[in-house]
């Protein structure tokens, strides 16, 4: 049987990662290395880099890469990578192509269905992108898992059966924060709760050191997100990382022959964090209160994604709950651990027998009403049909009935949120459907919401007395692409040339030289140019063993230079 | 739902599980059996509904004689979390079944102490009460608690009208009745008492939303608070309604948004404006789509002026008329207009601030009018205004008010906690103003 691969498609790094003998088991890339960067680079004749070549083409070639893009899944907004605009779907298509690459070399057979995760507080037109991608990577998505439930599930398997007790995931990555309250009982794991935010992540930490710089030292300089800047999301990056320890760290970017430096100090730096600090605090009350829980009935607190390796963001898990945080496993993996133990779940392995996940459904889900009130019948009152934290998957029926006498048809407006007001959530979708003549109330639609566990909603109508129905396909939102689209864009990527997997780690040597190149002055600048074009000359000749030889010496002259490592 | 579940008719809650995660892993899971698992799911929650009712009138004796006694075995819940947990026995099952008696005697004595204070129509002890009260409720059974939701609920429909807001908005966030879900559950809820409450909510969550956005925002740049809360979903009630009337935090978001027009970081829609306004004037919400509002809108200026908050009123006028072109005076068009701006309200000029560090001295509306001035000095406390402010040069293409040069100062910190900043401005034509007492706190968003 075709291996199932479980897929943290994250918005700085994704993994994959198989289940195999019973345990997950990372995957590497052609570097060797289990994190991948989500980033996505054309080069000069137009073919695609995926992972840490490409991120190191963000310094050297900003205006033809791309990271991040994960931000603007199920929004209708196209990035520009060397005058070709590309969907975020496409951009995540491209690094899941990369990751089935790897996993094909590394297991030796050829995978088709993978389980790929998203954020749990992810809405319907995000998961329908992140399906979408898979689409156009060649993959099967039979399964979207949510991020936190993935972290609890590599837990639940790490600390074996007997374990029971109530944990809460506090999942920050790059680009989001979820977090989940479970239940383990009687090797059921039951997800209680699940609240976040879709726009909080490490990237902001970054970001708010960006600021912090084009403010001060960086006065003048064109305003963030312009290429020229490029580097300083880099230094931005090792700076955030510095302070993780050190009490002060220096913001350095090359500028125009000289060099912009700033130093941030913890103090400072905390000053900085505390906004977006402060935001984690709402989500977790949610979470709780939903569940019906005190801060103090939870057993464990498990930390999932990059960002909770920040020491701010511990101190402040700590103060939250009155306890350490967990951290057995790697919060960098522990998502896509997760997914592999999903995706063995699936495939019912044997390992995994008395192991049964039950899930959630993030979103209250319901339909726009008319209510009868002493000002005649209002409009744009919301009713919920399915409501937040019901446990997936599940369907609900409600039956509606018309507000007007001799009324022909009746639109149903589905919207998902929590507010009272329709106009104060958001809307899926909508659809039609015929009722017969009839005085006002007298007619009546049933309306069917079914979420299944992938969180994606199907909505029925079906007219009580006719039985004419209505099934809603959500066509009109831009940030989802529709079939007849998928299929053209699929074409269209098959179209691009990928760069040769056994090549990577030549290309990933020639792209980190190309950053330290625009990153350093004078003479290591001078050494790291002259080193990689020996290195492309020796490439030229086409001999295998020169070539390894040549990368080792590159390889050595750049970790000389490149003092902070790679990242 | 017992055949669903297996199981025999019991008020045995950890049996009821025990059965569900059986049936769970022999198959009937949402992985193998969707459908099945629906059923059983819902057969689950009504069994368990069904355990957690009373059996009789008197509440305590539903705990089945053979249920353990938990008061011995079970550590507070401080204690358990300090250790990883070896093996379930170990770990006792919180929300532990408590003693009931105790539940309804706590129960008892807040709903008293809560109805008392409404009954003086205390909102802040009110609130206090209900607060205090879920703060420790989640101990308690369900059923002890939703039973004191809903008496919560009759207590304020009692109270009617004397309700305070601050109540009703306490109770609304401490129950999450801000969801609609919540609402709903309600029947008792009608809808002058739904308005009420999402009135007496709005501005409850206009409080605190204005705190958060306020620290994501450049510290000391209201004007992008009030921006940010216009510009996000959900900050607008969808409805107006009477209880908002002349309320004093709509107004200081009106004058807020007038005066730091510059920095919004998106211009918000003149329709959520519009609806700020008549909820200010107590009149009724217009739909923006609605024809005919731009009648409704002169008719309402005579309104607006009553508001009375000088600059920021001019400056708003100007901004909510811009997508309809209608002839009113621009500052930003016009010296004349920007200088008389400044002259009429001096309290706008500076803006104090005390932080941490020593003060800091907001002067974003100079920076904004700097073509009509000539230097802008300040003077702490008895000192005369001898401090020049660094306005940045004047744009030449603008000719009234401009957005100030990227990365130019609207801030100056200075030394140590002065009591009182006086102002002083000297116009382009050389004279100069009179001399404007700014105070700490001050002129930040109050506009005396």
């Amino acid at each position: 049987m075709a291996p199932i691969l479980g897929i943290d498609l994250g918005t700085t790094n994704s993994l994959a990662c198989a289940f195999q003998h019973g345990r997950p088991v990372l995957v590497p890339n052609a570097l060797g290395q289990v994190l991948t960067p989500s980033c996505v680079s054309l080069d000069a004749d137009g073919a695609v880099l995926v992972g840490q070549a490409a991120r190191d083409r963000l310094v050297s070639h900003p205006g033809r890469t791309a990271a991040a893009f994960k931000r603007y899944m199920g929004t209708p907004r196209e990035l520009d990578l060397a005058g070709r605009r590309f969907r975020p779907e496409e951009l995540s298509a491209l690094v899941l192509r990369a990751l089935k690459a790897d996993a094909e070399a590394f297991l030796g057979a050829p995978v088709e269905e993978a389980v790929v995760t998203v954020p749990a507080y992810f809405s319907d037109a995000q998961r329908k992108a992140t399906r979408a991608a898979g689409q156009l990577a060649g993959l099967r998505v039979e399964r979207l898992l949510n991020e936190p439930t993935a972290a609890a599930l590599a837990y639940g398997l790490h600390e074996g059966p007997a374990v029971e007790g109530k944990l809460l995931v506090f999942d920050l990555g790059g680009g989001t924060f979820d977090v989940s309250v479970l239940e383990r009982f009687e090797g059921v794991m039951e997800v209680r709760a699940t609240a976040g935010d879709n726009f909080l992540g490490g990237e902001d930490f970054t970001q708010a050191i960006e600021d912090w710089f084009l403010a001060g030292a960086g006065r003048g300089l064109p305003g963030r997100g312009d290429p020229a800047l490029a580097g300083l999301r880099r230094a931005a990056e090792m700076a955030k990382r510095r302070l993780g320890e050190a009490e002060v760290a220096d913001v350095v970017l090359p500028w125009e022959g000289r060099e912009l430096r700033a130093t941030l100090t913890r103090d400072a730096y905390d000053a900085l964090l505390e906004p977006l600090l402060a935001r984690l605090r709402r989500p977790v009350e949610r979470a709780l209160r939903d569940a019906r829980l005190r801060p103090t009935d939870l057993h464990r607190v498990v930390l999932a994604g990059g960002a909770t390796r920040m020491p701010a963001v511990r101190r402040l898990v700590a103060r939250l709950f009155g306890q350490l945080p967990l951290q057995l496993l790697d919060p960098d993996e522990v998502v896509a651990r997760g997914a592999a133990v999903q995706a063995g779940l699936k495939a019912r392995d044997q390992a995994l027998d008395e192991m049964v996940m039950t899930d959630v459904a993030p979103y209250t889900l319901g339909i726009e009403i008319s209510r009868d009130s002493e000002r005649g019948l209002t409009t744009g009152h919301y009713m919920p049909i399915i409501e937040r934290n019901t446990v997936v998957p599940c369907s609900r029926v409600e039956r509606v009935v018309t507000a007007r006498d001799n009324q022909k048809r009746m639109t149903i407006e589905v919207y998902q949120g929590e507010a009272r007001q329709v106009a104060d959530n958001i809307k899926l979708g909508k659809l039609t459907v015929q009722v017969p003549p009839g005085k006002a109330e007298e007619q009546a639609v049933d309306v069917r919401f079914t979420y299944d566990t992938n969180g994606i909603l199907e909505v029925q109508a079906r007219s009580v007395e006719s039985g004419e129905g209505a099934r809603l396909v959500i066509e009109e939102n831009p940030g989802v692409l529709t079939p007849t689209q998928v299929a053209q864009r699929l074409a269209a990527l098959d179209g691009l040339k990928m760069h040769p997997r056994e090549r990577a780690e030549h290309r990933a040597l020639l792209a980190r030289a190309g950053r330290l190149y625009e990153e350093l002055l004078g003479d290591r600048r001078d050494m790291v140019g002259r080193a990689a074009s020996r290195f492309e000359a020796v490439l030229d000749r086409q001999d295998v063993r020169a070539a390894a030889v040549a990368a080792a010496e590159l390889s050595e002259v750049l970790d000389r230079l490149d003092g902070d490592g790679g990242w | 739902m017992w055949d669903e579940l297996g199981l025999a008719p019991t008020r045995d809650e950890r049996a009821i599980r025990v059965a569900y995660a059986a049936r769970l892993r022999a198959g009937c899971n949402p992985e193998q059996d969707p459908e099945g698992f629906q059923r059983l799911r819902a057969a689950y929650e009504r069994a368990l509904r069904w355990a957690a009712e009373p059996e009789d009138d008197e509440p305590e004796d539903d705990e089945p004689d053979d249920e353990p006694d938990w008061d011995g075995v079970e550590p507070d819940g401080d204690s358990r979390a300090d250790q990883p947990a070896p093996d379930r026995d170990t770990l006792p099952d919180p929300p532990a079944p408590n003693p009931l008696r105790e539940a309804w005697d706590a129960a008892d004595a807040f709903l008293e102490s809560f109805r008392a204070a409404l009954r003086r129509e205390d909102g802040a002890g009110a609130a206090a009460a209900v607060q205090a009260w879920r703060a420790g409720d989640a101990a308690f059974p369900l059923r002890v608690t939703e039973a004191v939701e809903d008496r919560v609920m009759a207590a304020l429909l009692d109270a009617d009208e004397n309700a305070p807001p601050d109540a009703i908005a306490a109770c609304a966030l401490a129950y999450g009745w801000d969801d609609a879900r919540a609402a709903l559950r309600h029947p008792a809820l009608d809808e002058e008492f739904g308005f009420r409450m999402t009135a007496a909510l709005w501005l409850r969550r206009v409080g605190l939303m204005a705190d958060r956005v306020g620290a994501e925002a450049a510290p000391g740049h209201p004007g992008r608070v009030a921006a940010a809360l216009l510009g996000r979903p959900g900050a607008l009630p969808a409805k107006p309604h009477k209880h908002l009337r002349n309320h004093p935090v709509l107004r200081e978001l009106l004058q807020d948004l007038g005066r730091h027009r510059a920095w919004l970081p998106g211009v918000p829609r003149a329709s959520r404006v519009d609806n700020l306004r008549a909820a200010l004037a107590g009149q009724p919400w217009r739909d923006p789509a609605e024809p005919g509002r731009a009648r409704s809108l002169v008719r309402r200026h005579p309104l607006l002026v009553m508001i009375g908050i000088g600059v920021g009123l001019a400056m708003l006028k100007a901004w909510v008329h811009e997508d309809r072109a209608a002839p009113v005076p621009d500052p930003y068009a016009s010296p004349a207009v920007a200088r008389e701006m400044l002259e009429g309200s001096p309290q706008a000029w500076v803006a104090v601030v005390r932080d941490a560090g020593g003060t800091t001295v907001w002067f974003p509306q100079l920076v904004l009018c700097r073509a009509v001035l000539s230097r802008a000095r300040i003077g702490l406390d008895a000192e005369a205004p001898v401090r020049d402010l660094p306005l940045p040069p004047p744009d030449p293409a603008v000719a009234g008010c401009g957005p100030p040069p990227q990365g130019a100062p609207l801030s100056l910190h200075v030394p140590g906690r002065p009591a009182r900043v006086s102002v002083q401005l000297t116009w382009a034509d050389g004279t100069a103003s009179g001399v404007h007492v700014a105070l700490p706190g001050e002129g930040e968003a109050k506009g005396r």
